[in-house]
């Protein structure tokens, strides 16, 4: 009785602790050798930090980060195909910037390597992004960098939200279809804050309807927004996959926004973005809006 | 002390509401073949499953020795009762020799780890069966009568003083079986023998008792003269059997002979007639 | 077996896997040579090289481990089902893991102040999922005390497709956050990287206790061969050695999954291709557990050199593989496959 009682403490003792997230050595003062380990990580390390710090990136960051897109990555940098000790290790960083979702056993190994980690918090939306700026302004030790950015960044948040007033909120639904089930952005989304920011209604949240879900053809036709928002697909150039999959359902012409093709599409880089690049998004997506201003009025 | 090897008391088998066998009573002395016949589905297997411990009667108990089969271990069981099944599952690539060795597995400890005694008795056992030459043959590559030698000597292996073999010439030819039958009964004053069988020649010929089981109750039990007679014959069978004797054959004095005889189309009333309309 | 070629065939079974670790442990992104690893050995290596050499040390650990025991739960299955298309994933081993494992992630994604807990707390839910998931099918297959074969193989289909609509229905949940995705797709199709030694160890516990069983458990599985009345003809205690067959190849598949999650086709395959190179019987058994870690081992290195590290998961790899293997050994087998 006593040795299961000793076993079912130590087995508390050691499950306690390990909900201690990894973290690693304190980072150094500046850091210089940085990874950013996932597209959110990207945006948000690249806004910082001059690109030649930036040690390796992850294999989507051309696709799913608006910096990658924009600074025009060196062919030569590492990049990898998934969240891995080994990839990382090889280009000796001083600090890896993390995501919340990703692998909590690729950090630990990383952290007992010696390597120190930042992990950024969930981030819904600008607030969020800001706040995990300010974070990694203080871990990557560039903490002027990111209340200047922010500052800059709230200045265009008012200039976007005073264009917005002098405009009708139109009804927008985001949604999204590779050939599988659609999806639209409900209430605390990434995407919600950006038409939020943007002056624009999420039909997709209305009812109070939150988070990511499925939507059927039929809910669509219900729904039948004045706009839609969808993304671009991987291929630059391409059509989107989604808007031919929508062109391609005869039940769908009856859907206002696509008779009058009244569609938006977003690079891929701000329909997913998870960062401060909401407010890029959103400024896009507005001056989508306001060059279609005559045909939705 | 007691005198049988094998004794069941007041064995009883119902699946499903069904009675498969009531009050079966039945003691095999040592040395001795009982042959069990019956119609087809008279509950023959049933009770040799029973008498092997491979199936648990629903009341009444199996005796091996003094002691109850359902206490025995899976082992001790296997030890004391050896088992001839008709058929086995097609193993074509098995040696004679491995099969045969498997019954030595009662005898061997938790690893199964052979020993010099174990291949001695199935080196034994392969030639009392006349496999020697066969020895090393796969089973694919066996006549159906070398088969059921196999799997005799199989049970040869396993060392019980009862065997108990179900239906051991079914599909073997006559001569053969036959010979098959001569082979089991050089067994016979060691061991003692339980057999299954729908022959019913086979059972007036070589057993030293036969039990008339039909619709799972015995309806006679004794020496083959006094059980396989046409009045017991045709209840148990229904008509169309007719029993004599081997007249002057001196080492068959006393066994009956039974034949199937066709009905008389004048209908002299020893024919099916009277019975197709009761 | 001859004596020589099963000799020859426990050589090759040692001394292979030894290789395959060896070489695990030095290829990654790039190769070290064995002098690096002999330094490695001798403790004179640091920094980010004695990183890299434990890391790949104990994913080639957890990769043999994992190999074996997914191997041997497979041999003891068919040997106990009689049936050549046993594996663990069709006892609901692997889909109780799967599901167990995807609950415990999402689950932590949403109470962020377990969220560290994910390396100890998903493999704890992967094991108690596929034991608890093993156990459900073996209870559900019994009829009047007796474990029913035929009945176990439906019980675990039906469980299965159960199950898959669980978790296809949690991962709706997640349906576009393409992180969290991103690793719940690991849970489907492996994962043997970025391991370490809890998850080797885990591994070995399931793995010794299924090599433990072997020996008593062996000769029988040969006896029921012959269908389970004659082998109880002849002394095996049939209740007993199913039972214990299927709780060792449950526990030493269980934990396999716990650590690597699903990695299909392992259980099915390696039995076969066994059979095929030695024949059948009881040895199958006893050379499962080598030549299962050969076989992953093999294939994770080979997939890591082709199409890169983290490129692909080893399900993934496996299923390209295992699935046309499969087809191609149907093809051939097929006068003797019989579904009567």
């Amino acid at each position: 009785m006593r040795g299961a009682g000793a076993l079912v403490l130590t087995t508390a003792a050691l499950f306690l602790t390990s909900c201690e997230r990894a973290t690693g050595p304190p980072p150094p003062e500046r850091a210089r050798r940085v990874v950013p380990a996932s597209a959110t990580a990207c945006d948000l390390v690249g806004a910082l930090l001059p690109v030649e710090n930036v040690v390796a990136v992850p294999a989507q960051a051309e696709e799913h980060s608006t910096w990658g897109r924009q600074v025009a990555l060196d062919a030569e940098l590492p990049r990898f195909p998934s969240y891995l000790a080994e990839p990382i290790l090889r280009v000796a960083p001083d600090l890896v910037v993390v995501d919340a979702y990703q692998s909590e056993d690729t950090s630990r190994r990383l952290a007992e390597a010696g390597i120190s980690l930042h992990r950024l918090p969930v981030i819904d939306d600008l607030d969020g992004a800001w706040r995990a700026l300010t974070e990694l302004g203080v871990a990557l030790g560039r903490s002027d960098e990111a209340a200047r950015l922010i500052e800059g960044q709230r200045q265009r948040r008012e200039a976007l939200a005073a264009a917005a007033a002098t405009r009708r909120s139109w009804r927008v639904l985001a949604y999204s279809n590779f050939s599988g089930q659609g999806w639209t952005a409900g209430g605390g989304t990434t995407l919600d804050s950006m038409l939020t920011l943007a002056g624009l209604t999420n039909a997709g949240a209305e009812g109070g309807k939150t988070g990511h879900r499925r939507l059927t053809h039929e809910e669509l036709l219900a729904i039948d927004p004045e706009l839609l928002l969808i993304g671009a697909g991987p291929v630059e150039g391409a059509v989107s996959p989604t808007l031919t999959l929508l062109r391609d359902v005869a039940l769908l012409e009856e859907l206002s926004a696509l008779r009058d093709e009244r569609v938006v599409v977003l690079p891929s880089h701000y329909f997913s973005t998870a960062s401060h690049e909401i407010l890029g998004g959103a400024e896009l997506l507005a001056a989508e809006v306001a060059a279609r201003e005559p045909s939705l009025r | 002390m007691v005198s049988e090897v094998l004794r069941a008391e007041g064995v009883g088998v119902s699946v499903d509401g069904r009675t498969l066998l009531a009050d079966v009573e039945l003691a095999v002395a040592p040395g001795r073949l009982l042959a069990l016949v019956g119609p087809t589905g008279a509950g023959k297997t049933t009770l040799l499953r029973c008498l092997a411990g491979l199936l648990a009667p629903g009341s009444g108990r199996v005796l091996v020795g003094d002691r109850d089969l359902a206490t025995l271990g899976p082992k001790e069981r296997a030890r004391q009762v050896g088992w001839v099944p008709q058929l086995l599952p097609e193993l074509p690539e098995i040696r004679v020799r491995d099969l045969v060795a498997s019954g030595r597995f009662s005898h061997q400890g938790l690893l199964g780890r052979s020993t010099p005694d174990d291949r001695a008795a199935v080196d034994a056992a392969l030639e009392q069966m006349g496999l020697e030459a066969r020895a090393d043959d796969p089973l694919g590559e066996l006549s159906g009568g070398q088969l059921r030698l196999a799997l005799v000597a199989r049970a040869l292996a396993q060392d019980a003083p009862l065997l108990l073999l179900d239906e051991p010439t079914a599909g073997v030819d006559s001569p053969r079986a036959l010979r098959l039958m001569e082979r089991l009964l050089e067994l016979l004053p060691e061991r003692s023998l339980v057999l299954v069988s729908h022959d019913l020649n086979l059972a007036a010929q070589h057993a030293d008792d036969v039990l008339l089981l039909s619709d799972g109750r015995i309806r006679a039990q004794g020496a083959p003269a006094e059980v396989l007679t046409e009045a017991r014959l045709t209840e148990a069978f229904g008509p169309g059997l007719h029993v004599d004797t081997w007249g002057d054959v001196s080492h068959l004095a006393g066994r009956p002979r039974v034949l199937p005889r066709r009905a008389d189309p004048k209908g002299d009333g020893r024919g099916l007639a009277p019975y197709l309309h009761s | 077996m001859s004596g020589r070629r099963g000799l020859a065939t426990g050589v090759l079974l040692v001394a292979v896997p030894v290789l395959l670790v060896l070489m695990t442990c030095g290829g990654g992104i790039d190769w070290l040579t064995p002098g690096r690893l002999l330094a490695a050995l001798r403790g004179e290596l640091t920094g980010t090289e004695l990183a890299l050499v434990r890391l790949r040390w104990w994913k080639a650990a957890t990769t043999a481990v994992v190999g074996a025991s997914l191997a041997l739960s497979g041999a003891l299955l068919q040997g106990l089902f009689r049936n050549g298309l046993a594996s663990p994933s069709l006892v609901g081993i692997s889909g109780g893991a799967n599901l167990a494992s995807s609950a415990a992630l999402l689950g932590l994604t949403r109470v962020t102040a377990l969220a560290g807990a994910a390396p100890v707390l998903v493999p704890v839910a992967g094991f108690i999922g596929a034991l608890g998931d093993g156990s459900l099918v073996a209870t559900l297959a019994r009829r009047n005390g007796r474990l029913s074969i035929p009945t176990l193989l439906l019980t675990g289909l039906a469980v299965n497709a159960f199950l898959a609509g669980l978790l296809a229905a949690l991962q709706s949940l997640s349906l576009a956050q393409p992180d969290i995705l991103r690793e719940l797709l690991s849970l489907s199709f492996g994962k043997l990287d970025d391991r370490n030694g809890g998850h080797a160890l885990t591994g070995l516990v399931g793995l010794v206790v299924g090599l433990l069983v072997l020996p008593f458990v062996a000769r029988s599985l040969d006896l029921l061969q012959a269908g389970e009345e004659d082998a109880a003809s002849l002394g095996v205690d049939v209740p007993r050695v199913q039972a214990t067959c299927l709780a060792a190849a449950c526990l030493a598949a269980s934990c396999a999954v716990a650590v690597a999650h699903q990695v299909p086709f392992v259980g099915l395959m390696v039995p076969h291709l066994l059979r095929r190179l030695v024949g059948p019987g009881q040895h199958v058994l006893w050379l499962a557990a080598p030549a299962g870690a050969v076989f992953l081992l093999l294939t994770e290195l080979v997939q890591v050199r082709v199409f890169g590290l983290g490129v692909l998961q080893p399900g993934v790899v496996l299923s390209l593989l295992g699935g046309p293997f499969f087809l191609l050994l149907l093809r051939e087998q097929g006068r003797e496959l019989r579904s009567w």
